[in-house]
């Protein structure tokens, strides 16, 4: 099945026959899943992210016309997903926790090298946080998942000129946060009280 | 005994008195310093509260912070007091104060926070706050933007270029100078009031579709559309953009007279130029004669229950429900729904945007929608329907029936007692639906244009029909024809991508 | 200055090469030129490439199982056991015996609640409804059937019988391989499922959506139990309907519908930014304006709503009514 477009694989599951679900996962799931941690940095509500997206686009397959590219659909469905999901309150709590990716580190490098990859990797997540939903998804989908601006729109439900606008803001925001930043510390907003 | 009573009535009061400490508002009071450098720009976001900017000489920001929360017990009182968070940070060039309130669905606490900033007067200020009752700034010379949802909002003293956008809020943008910089003002609900100094040069937009725009300087311009554009005083000063969708704009001189303001609709109007909107209502019961409400652009909406002679009505916008009309009816409307009860004489009615609902329609007529539904319940006169988009509906047809629409059904029911009638119904995207009583006869054209070639979409309670099927425009045509109960008027009926079924009751 | 600040919107596009050759030309030229421009190009650049630091996370292998599982589909999937079906036009229905599309009770009791029912490749196993000829007629509970639908089945002549308006339960009959009159409970389901499914089923030859909107509204509008699945489907229909009768009528049902989801309002925000029927939009305004009343409206909604009322080619009555629809809003 993996000779097949993405166009032929979902005309299959348009027909009923879901056989072709598990190749359309793995092409995509993997861009879903880190497009939804880095945007709403839960591994929870990322693996949530994964399965609504999947099982949405077998629902509602129907919905998607061959002249669209899956994975504009797959991302729209998922910036959706994100969108509500931090429009609920009860997750603002958890938006704001940081979550440490414990990957092993390359053999190469020493302990220290393992650390301070993992303070980059804190620090671009945190700054990420810092932009507003708009810009991130914007962001992360044209830095991450490499679309286009027509696509983010479609995405977002806005023109590219929008998009044009977010994606400076957002860059313009992680320079700040990142070029001037010291290490180890968010110094551009402080709680006072 | 006495005094048990008494110290009882008193650890009473004392009790109460600790669940009504809890009941009530915890404040925090709080100033902060910063430096902000010439050229920096302060960010304010407050989704909950007032916030006042004024400024000042020097290079201080100086930032007192008011935070209030309600709740009912204690600890509630501690959560509202860790969700509602005030974060403040920046460089020299950039300064942000923000409010974070996080509260769950349900959540018994309420919260608020209020700002009083000095900021160095060269300093851009920006604020976004959602809900609270006051917004004010004052004596900045550099930019100012507001983005708000429900406050009313002051601005006194901005030199630099203002913008203000808010939906519910209304707006006062006061200044003893001449201004200079563009000025942009808007509000959906809310009105604008700008005063400026009675010297100024501007050119001077105002927008609203149902409020009054008045002023007391000399003004020249012209309204086009909903708006007007005009110069005030003469030439040489900068844009200032008012739009308030529902509300009245005013635009005055600094310390000018009150019984000088004008409305410039009335100006207008009385040199036969064109009007702006006014939204009115009109209501009543009872209308002894004719009612007659003449052509004009107001939006103007309709709640009549009886007129006793004609009806003849033209609004820009409104809905017009009529109860009884006892003459004919006459309405067009450039927007909004009709909903007539019965009507004696003749209708002519169209509507750019809505449903249309009628009772009873003694002597039929016209009626027709730009898009909506169009539903008559009786006619007893030869009707004509048009629907640009939207399904017809007629209950009870007693005399000859023509209804079109462009996309939609159309179910025509007939009265059952007819013998004969002259029916045209055509949809060019839905189904046609046609009862008829037993004694009913007709010459019968139906036509079904299909891009299903499989499609069989004719179907009748009656023999005699002939079924023809052609190639039209790459199209499958079905037509069916042919007298039914013994021949009679005609009935043509055309549907494109429906079905057509003529059933007898 | 306004150049500079147009450039630098730019970088990146320049970055992910996708500006044109011309646009990137003037970009560099501009960078080589402008000292300030040069200054934030290389901080851009380095912005970008710090950006790299996030790790490409691989989704764990349980979240694969846990889809598969829930759409029932095994990882190696035996497709002769799914009995699809096809889509058929009504000149061929009468041929078509073997589809069941609801298949019934034993395999439900039996524990396949979450999972569409998969038929053996024996149906003469199943104990419930047999394939039968078309002139029998069979009355199901809606309890006994399972709540998804396999494939895409064709279904006709749907109607609608609530004999006691009083209850809850309603029946609807439709013709598929057989004549079928499904009974349950309004909430229930499967009665549920099959109601979307009736208003969502295509059929050229004879289209019925109309009528099976009717029908939903009357089972579901002011009931006090929210379907959410129902409001999905109507608002899919208002989203996709060609017909503008249908979506007026997909509009209004939705306003009575007791449940908005994300996808009404988002249907209802897309209906009154785009459908050019004003009917549609005035109706998608009182929507919007009753969501906003019970406090459910998000930022986007209200957005739309202050755009239309500021929309100066909009008709009058959209305008005021998205103003008053302002009004009333308490966020």
């Amino acid at each position: 099945m993996n000779h097949l477009s993405d166009q032929e694989l979902m005309r299959i599951v348009q027909a009923g026959d879901l056989s072709p679900a598990s190749e359309i996962y793995d092409r995509y799931s993997g861009r879903i899943y880190n497009f939804a941690f880095r945007f709403l940095k839960n591994a929870e509500a990322a693996e949530d992210a994964v399965q609504e997206v999947f099982v949405k686009m077998i629902k509602y397959a129907n919905q998607f016309h061959g002249d669209a590219k899956l994975s504009t659909w797959l991302f729209s469905i998922t910036a959706n997903w994100c969108r509500d999901y931090l429009r609920k309150a009860d997750n603002k709590s958890k938006e704001t926790e940081d979550v440490l990716i414990s990957l092993p580190a390359p053999l190469e490098h020493g302990p220290d090298r393992a650390l301070e990859q993992r303070e980059d990797e804190l620090r671009v997540q945190r700054a990420l946080q810092a932009l507003t939903p708009e810009q991130r998804e914007a962001i992360l989908l044209s830095r991450y998942q490499g679309l286009s601006y027509a696509e983010i729109a479609q995405i977002a439900g806005c023109s590219e000129g929008a998009v044009k606008t977010r994606v400076f803001r957002a860059m313009e925001t992680l320079k700040k946060a990142l070029t001037t930043e010291t290490r180890g510390g968010d110094r551009w907003l402080n709680a006072v009280q | 005994m006495m005094n048990s009573f008494l110290r009882t009535g008193g650890l009473a009061v004392a009790l109460f008195a600790c669940a009504s400490l809890f009941a009530a508002t915890h404040t925090e009071r709080f100033t902060r310093d910063f430096p902000l450098g010439i050229g920096g720009s302060l960010w304010i976001e407050n989704p909950v509260g007032d916030v006042e900017v004024i400024g000042v000489e020097g290079s201080t920001l100086s930032v007192s912070v008011t935070k209030n929360v309600n709740a009912p017990d204690a600890t509630s009182l501690g959560e509202g007091r860790e969700q509602t968070q005030v974060y403040m940070g920046g460089d020299g060039k950039a300064f942000v104060v923000r409010t974070v309130v996080g509260a769950p669905p349900g959540a018994k606490w309420k919260s608020n926070v209020s700002y009083s900033i000095r900021v160095p007067r060269v300093a851009q200020v920006h604020i976004v706050a959602a809900v609270g009752e006051r917004i004010r700034v004052a004596g900045i010379s550099s930019a100012v933007t507001v983005k708000n949802f429900s406050a009313d909002i002051t601005l006194e003293n901005i030199a630099g270029a203002v913008t203000v956008d808010t939906t519910n809020g209304d707006i006062h943008f006061i200044t003893d100078a001449r201004p200079a910089a563009a000025v942009q003002l808007s509000t959906i609900n809310g009105g604008i009031e700008v005063q400026v100094n009675p010297d100024s040069n501007l050119d001077w937009i105002a927008q609203s579709i149902s409020g009054d725009v008045r002023t007391n300087f000399p003004v020249k311009g012209r309204f086009s559309g909903n708006g007007f554009r005009g110069l005030v005083n003469g030439i040489g000063g900068p844009t200032i953009a008012t739009t308030a969708v529902m509300g009245n704009i005013f635009m005055l001189k600094r310390g000018g007279r009150q019984d000088e303001i004008k409305s410039l609709r009335a100006v207008i109007e009385n040199s036969g130029g064109p009007t702006i909107f006014k939204k009115t209502a009109i209501e009543t019961p009872l209308v002894q004669g004719n009612f007659i409400y003449p052509a004009s652009a107001d939006i103007v909406s309709f709640n009549i229950g009886e007129i006793r002679g004609f009806a003849n009505i033209a609004t820009a916008a409104g809905q017009v429900n009529l109860g009884t009309v006892m003459g004919d009816v006459t309405v067009r409307s450039g927007g909004g729904p009709f909903d007539f009860g019965a009507v004696f004489g003749v209708i002519n009615a169209h509507t750019d945007a809505g449903e249309v609902n009628v009772g009873n329609a003694y002597k039929g007529g016209e009626i027709s929608t730009s898009g909506g539904t169009l539903q008559v319940t009786f006619s007893g006169g030869p009707l004509t329907l048009q629907n640009g988009g939207g399904d017809i509906v007629v209950r009870h047809a007693a005399s000859s029936v023509s209804a079109e629409t462009r996309s939609g059904d159309l179910s025509i029911t007939l009265d059952p007692n007819s013998r004969s009638q002259r029916i045209t119904a055509k949809t060019t995207k839905g189904n046609v639906f046609l009862a008829v009583g037993q004694r009913f006869g007709a010459d019968v054209e139906a036509t079904v244009l299909t891009s299903n070639d499989e499609a069989n979409p004719i179907h009748a309670d009656f023999n005699g029909l002939t079924i023809k099927r052609d190639q039209f425009n790459g199209k499958t045509r079905i037509r069916a024809t042919g007298k039914i109960g013994g021949g009679g008027e005609k009935v043509e009926l055309y549907s494109e991508e429906g079905e057509i079924r003529i059933t007898q009751r | 200055m306004a150049e500079c600040s147009a450039m630098r919107e730019s970088f990146p596009l320049l970055l992910t090469e996708s500006l044109d050759a011309r646009s990137r030309e003037l970009t560099h030229q501009h960078i080589e030129s402008c000292s300030e421009c040069g200054a934030e190009w290389l901080a851009t650049k380095e912005t970008w490439r710090l950006m790299e630091a996030l790790p490409e996370l691989t989704p764990p292998p349980r979240m694969r199982q846990r889809f598969l599982a829930e759409i029932g589909v095994e990882e190696k999937p035996v497709e002769s056991n799914i009995l699809s079906f096809p889509k058929r036009t009504w000149a061929r229905w009468l041929s078509q015996a073997a589809a069941v599309v609801i298949v019934a009770g034993g395999s439900y009791l039996y524990g396949h609640r979450t999972q569409p029912v998969r038929l053996a490749p024996q149906q003469a196993t199943l104990n419930s409804i047999q394939p039968v000829s078309i002139a029998e007629s069979r009355v199901v509970k809606s309890s006994a059937l399972s709540p998804n639908i396999e494939g895409r089945p064709d279904i006709e002549n749907v109607q609608f019988i609530d004999t006691n308006p009083n209850d809850d339960e309603v029946s609807l009959s439709f013709d598929i391989t057989q004549h079928m009159t499904v009974t349950g409970n309004r909430s229930d389901k499967s009665m549920v499922q099959l109601m979307a499914y009736v208003m969502q089923n295509e059929d050229k030859a004879q289209p019925s959506t109309t009528r099976a909107i009717d029908i939903v509204k009357q089972t579901y509008a002011n009931s006090h139990q929210p379907e959410p699945e129902i409001a999905g489907a109507v608002a899919r229909v208002l989203r996709n309907d060609e017909h503008e009768g249908v979506r007026i009528k997909a509009v209004d049902t939705l306003k009575t519908l007791p449940t908005a989801t994300s996808e009404t309002r988002e249907a209802l925000i897309a209906a009154l930014k785009n459908d050019p029927n004003p009917a549609v939009r005035i109706k998608a305004v009182d929507a919007l304006a009753k969501i906003a009343a019970s406090g459910q409206l998000d930022q986007a909604a209200v957005d739309t709503l202050r755009q239309k009322a500021m929309q100066d080619d909009e008709n009058l009555y959209v305008r005021t009514k998205a103003a008053e629809a302002l009004k009333k809003l308490n966020p």
